[in-house]
């Protein structure tokens, strides 16, 4: 009656030992002592085994992964939390840094280098142009000789804008707006339209917050960098180009209100005219990109690089011209989005 | 499955944790370069940390929360603790392990929380009668999987917080057990005892669950 009645308890204090043991984290004496006991102990033994059937069973469990989907809310919401985080902090070091900023600013700034100079006649010319473009439509829209009509037109166009929004197709939907604002900006569903536009364009996203930033900034060189943080954070996003295309702006950068930007994008890169030589003018166009990006800060020239790639890629579909562009992107940007979308499309060129 | 995947070979055990060692070690410094950066004003070292680690994190999560809606909401909230308190980051931890252990810690308090409302859901639907569907027989086959599954689940989440974070810590991510006493800011002995009880408890709750399948299976 004595002995198992011992040998219960003293099996009952190795139980720790066992799970330890089948993690190996049992150190060399006591696992050899564990390993002779194991031999003579058929209770321990099926301990053990129980031990490792639960293991087992553990390693069945699945593991499941977030989709894309559920990534992509997933930094949706970070950012979202981040943003006024950012903002402080960022508010936080600009104030003790304005002053030494003050002083070296001089020279440099007042005197702008060839690269920028050529920079702001190509944009005053890209910009023109999108501005005509624009106006053109506009102006048709104005020329509606009655009420009658132009209610015609404005209920014309709030289809059309709403079956736009419906489909996700937001620049179609902000262009359409962009006249209906025009035409009948107290309408309700104007301003309904276009709230909801305006949320599906991003309006509060990050990279919005960042643009609102830079418009806020007191010194145009603040303004530069949350432009150039914005089109390297956020490159595929419709501000990116806005920034882009203020950053180019002779002297300090003046980025249009949000909500201009957002509903009346203008593009840096100027479309073909009718009956042009489509290839001539996007090689033209790429070149013009990697002559700026040669004299742009180290943000801003990753952001033109992938700009040139991508007129090369989906403009030309010239798979070598794109690839070589591609690898000066990587050149360019040691990280981030724009980096990313580099690899990623480098790696399917060589794939195919 | 095979039972015992990993041969006990001493010579090459030792030599793939000293080569593991040295990558996270790398993994490790990289992390904490980044951290350094980001905390001396560079943002974009953040988000290349957040895009580096969340992955990583977020299993550590999964497994201790068990969904991935928690899971995400996890690392969500470590990333943005540490995004606020990175000056607070003394450097007498590696940065990863700082964050590991906020993510540790802020699972593990969810896990109780939860806990407590699961608890009050189950002994409601014990005093309802029990709905089970009529099985299908074809189905039966891949039910009973799934049922297994499913009770190896609800094992493993009955089990009380300190002993489902050790298990985790220890099963899942191969943490070894003087790693977990520091994440866990406990003794080494806790820490023993703790996986032990957390074993029995698993097994115990299983064994229940074979019972009951069995029962359920005559009835
Ligand atoms: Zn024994």
């Amino acid at each position: 009656m004595v002995e198992p009645e011992a040998e219960r308890a003293g099996c009952g204090a190795l139980e720790p030992d066992l799970v330890c043991y089948h993690y190996g984290e049992l150190q060399a004496p006591a696992r050899a002592a564990l390993e002779r006991h194991l031999q003579e102990c058929a209770g321990c033994r099926s301990r053990l085994a129980e031990i490792r059937a639960s293991a087992a069973a553990l390693d069945r469990l699945p593991l499941v992964l977030p989709s894309a989907e559920q990534w992509r809310r997933f930094e949706q919401g970070l950012e979202q939390r981040l943003a006024p985080l950012r903002a402080e902090r960022a508010a936080r070091r600009a104030r003790p840094a304005a002053a030494p900023a003050e002083r070296t600013r001089g020279p440099a700034a007042t005197a702008p280098t060839a690269p920028r100079r050529a920079w702001a006649r190509w944009l005053v010319r890209v910009a023109a142009a999108a501005l005509i473009a624009a106006l053109g439509v506009t102006i048709g829209v104005l020329l509606a000789r009655n009420r009658a009509q132009q209610a015609q037109i404005a209920g014309l166009l709030h289809e059309v804008a709403e079956a736009r929004l419906e489909r996700g197709d937001l620049r179609g939907a902000a262009s359409a707006l962009d006249m209906l604002m025009v035409l009948a900006p107290e309408l309700d569903r104007t301003a309904r339209l276009k709230r909801e536009a305006l949320e599906r364009l991003g309006a509060d996203s990050p990279a919005a917050q960042l643009y609102l930033q830079a418009r806020r900034a007191a010194e145009p060189e603040q303004a530069r960098v949350q432009l150039a943080e914005l089109l390297y954070r956020f490159p595929e996003h419709p501000l990116a180009e806005e920034a882009f295309r203020a950053l180019l702006q002779r002297g300090a950068p003046s980025p249009r209100p949000l909500e201009v930007a957002l509903l009346q994008p203008l593009d840096t890169v100027a479309k073909p005219l009718p009956g042009a030589d489509r290839t001539a003018h996007y090689r033209e166009e790429i070149a013009k990109l990697a002559r700026l990006a040669a004299g742009a800060p180290p943000r801003v020239r990753a952001y033109a690089l992938l700009r040139a790639a991508r007129l090369a890629d989906e403009q030309l579909g010239d798979g070598a011209l794109a690839a070589a562009r591609y690898r000066e992107v990587l050149a360019a940007a040691a990280d981030g989005p724009i980096r990313a979308l580099a690899e990623r499309r480098l790696a399917e060129l060589g794939a195919r | 499955m095979n039972p015992d995947p990993m041969p006990d070979v001493p010579g090459s055990k030792a030599r793939a944790r000293r080569v593991a060692a040295d990558v996270a070690q790398q993994a490790e410094d990289e992390l904490s370069a980044l951290a350094r950066a980001f905390r001396e004003g560079e943002e974009a070292a953040f988000d290349r940390l957040q895009a580096q680690v969340r992955e990583r994190l977020y299993r550590l999560a999964y497994r201790l929360t068990g969904n991935t809606e928690d899971a995400l909401d996890v690392v969500q909230d470590a990333l943005v603790k540490v995004y606020r308190g990175v000056e607070a980051w003394n450097e007498r931890s590696a940065f990863y392990s700082w964050l590991y252990r906020v993510t540790a810690n802020l699972a593990i308090d969810r896990l109780r929380r939860r806990a407590k409302v699961r608890e009050v859901r189950r002994q409601l639907r014990q005093h309802q009668p029990g709905t089970s569907p009529d099985p299908v027989p074809e189905l039966v086959e891949r039910r009973q999987i799934e049922h297994d599954l499913r009770r190896l689940r609800e094992a493993v989440e009955s089990l009380p917080a300190a002993q489902r974070a050790i298990v985790v810590l220890r099963h899942y991510e191969g943490l070894s057990l003087r790693e977990i006493a520091e994440v866990r800011g406990c003794a080494l002995g806790t820490v023993k005892s703790t996986l032990h009880q957390a074993f029995h408890n698993l097994r115990r709750a299983m064994e229940g669950a074979v019972r009951e399948a069995r029962e359920h299976g005559r009835a």
